[in-house]
């Protein structure tokens, strides 16, 4: 049986696929057709191991999270399995891996805008690679609806026009009952009238 | 919104069936109001990162094949000048298939540039050597932007008058995701919406 194995390295992120053809597929010597394991090395952080599933789990929340992310939008996005989490983290994002086996704590990996590309960057050339004839549980990059995306941009500009409208209004509504109103001046001057209008009946 | 985004896999089987998709994808979305600003931005970006990028661009697209859009400078300005915070903006918008263009430029330029981006990005470079790359970045973009835009524009002014890089460093972003052939599909899904 042919063994393959093949690694995409980006910068800080290497992915290595093993596997062989799968020959009742009529896959080439040269096409993995089925995955027997898969290793992920991002500098600074454990290495990462598992099977198909897993690797399912991982390309599915990266790719969502920066689907969402060249949208404008940071939001956190769980695996089908509920195995990897990956949400902002101040300025970075936080990959959050659950072990299948027994206790095992979660993996916590802090990943800065250039490690989430990177990583990126690994997944696509995986799920476009024409040496492999593999099944990705993954969704193709769909245009959000308008809607989606009002609602899950950050607030804080919305907030900070709501705060300056606000001010000014108040402002302006001060300086209105602080500006002195001439209602008496006009009362007088029309009694004055009225008095000069009634002189020439008497 | 959920909804729509879980209907198909992804089989690694060949172009023709990602093609469909990505053509049935596409079927009930329209252009994004701010696509034309979008783009030009990036490109303005692309400028900014490498010195003659406009020679490189044009001779890019002819590698690649693309339109007669890109056969001239003159052409390539005009669809730029889409962009309504231009100072020379003419009210004409981008058809589709001058988007689908501009993205597989914008995309194969963000991989040239991607080591300058990621530099940029990454945040385990020393301190003091981002500083100064972000100087020289911030300045050589708002040098752009000022001799392109409308400066009168408040958009414009407040990218030139913040010493925020925020708004810069989403584009770097955006191009740093925007590489290779997934890159190409996820930059253009953002600059279209579901009808």
């Amino acid at each position: 049986m042919i063994n393959l194995s093949y690694r995409f390295d980006q910068n800080s992120s290497s992915l290595q696929i093993s596997g062989m053809p799968d020959v009742s597929n009529g896959d080439s010597e040269n096409t993995i057709g089925i995955l027997s394991s898969w290793s992920l090395k991002i500098i600074g952080s454990p290495l990462l191991e598992g099977e198909k599933e897993h690797l399912d789990n991982l390309m599915q929340v990266i790719l969502k999270y920066s689907r969402s992310y060249i949208s404008g939008i940071r939001k956190t996005f769980v695996s089908n399995k509920k195995i990897i989490t990956i949400s902002p983290f101040g300025m970075s994002h936080k990959l959050l891996l659950k072990s299948t086996k027994e206790g095992i704590n979660p993996l916590e990996i802090i990943l800065d805008d250039s490690e989430l590309s990177d990583l990126t960057r690994c997944m696509d050339l995986l799920r476009f690679d024409p040496r492999f004839n593999i099944r990705w549980d993954i969704n193709q990059e769909r245009p959000f609806r308008k809607k989606y995306i009002l609602n899950n941009q950050s607030n804080s500009n919305k907030n900070i026009n709501f705060l300056y409208a606000l001010i000014i209004f108040s402002f302006a509504s001060t300086l209105l009952i602080l500006f002195p109103t001439n209602d008496k001046y006009e009362l007088q001057e029309f009694t004055n009238s009225s008095q000069t209008l009634s002189k020439p009946t008497e | 919104m959920k909804k729509s985004n879980l209907n198909s896999t992804q089989v690694n089987n060949g172009s023709k069936h990602l093609d469909s998709t990505i053509r049935e994808t596409y079927c009930n979305c329209v252009i994004a109001n701010d696509a034309s600003r979008k783009i030009d931005f990036l490109i303005l970006v692309i400028e900014t990162l490498q010195i003659n990028a406009t020679d490189s661009l044009l001779l890019k697209a002819k590698n690649i094949g693309l339109s007669d859009d890109f056969s001239s400078r003159v052409q390539f300005w005009k669809m730029r000048c889409s962009n309504p915070l231009r100072n020379t903006h003419t009210l004409t918008s981008l058809t589709s298939e001058q988007i689908d263009s501009l993205v597989e430029l914008i995309s194969h330029m963000a991989e040239n540039l991607y080591p300058l981006i990621r530099q940029l990005l990454s945040s385990k470079e020393p301190k003091k050597l981002s500083q100064e790359r972000w100087l020289l970045f911030t300045s050589r973009l708002k040098a752009l932007i000022r001799k392109r835009m409308n400066i009168k524009r408040s958009y414009i002014a407040s990218l030139l008058g913040e010493d925020n890089n925020e708004p810069f460093r989403e584009l770097l972003v955006i191009l740093s995701l925007s590489c290779g052939e997934g890159g190409a599909n996820r930059l253009k899904a953002s600059l279209y919406h579901q009808s």
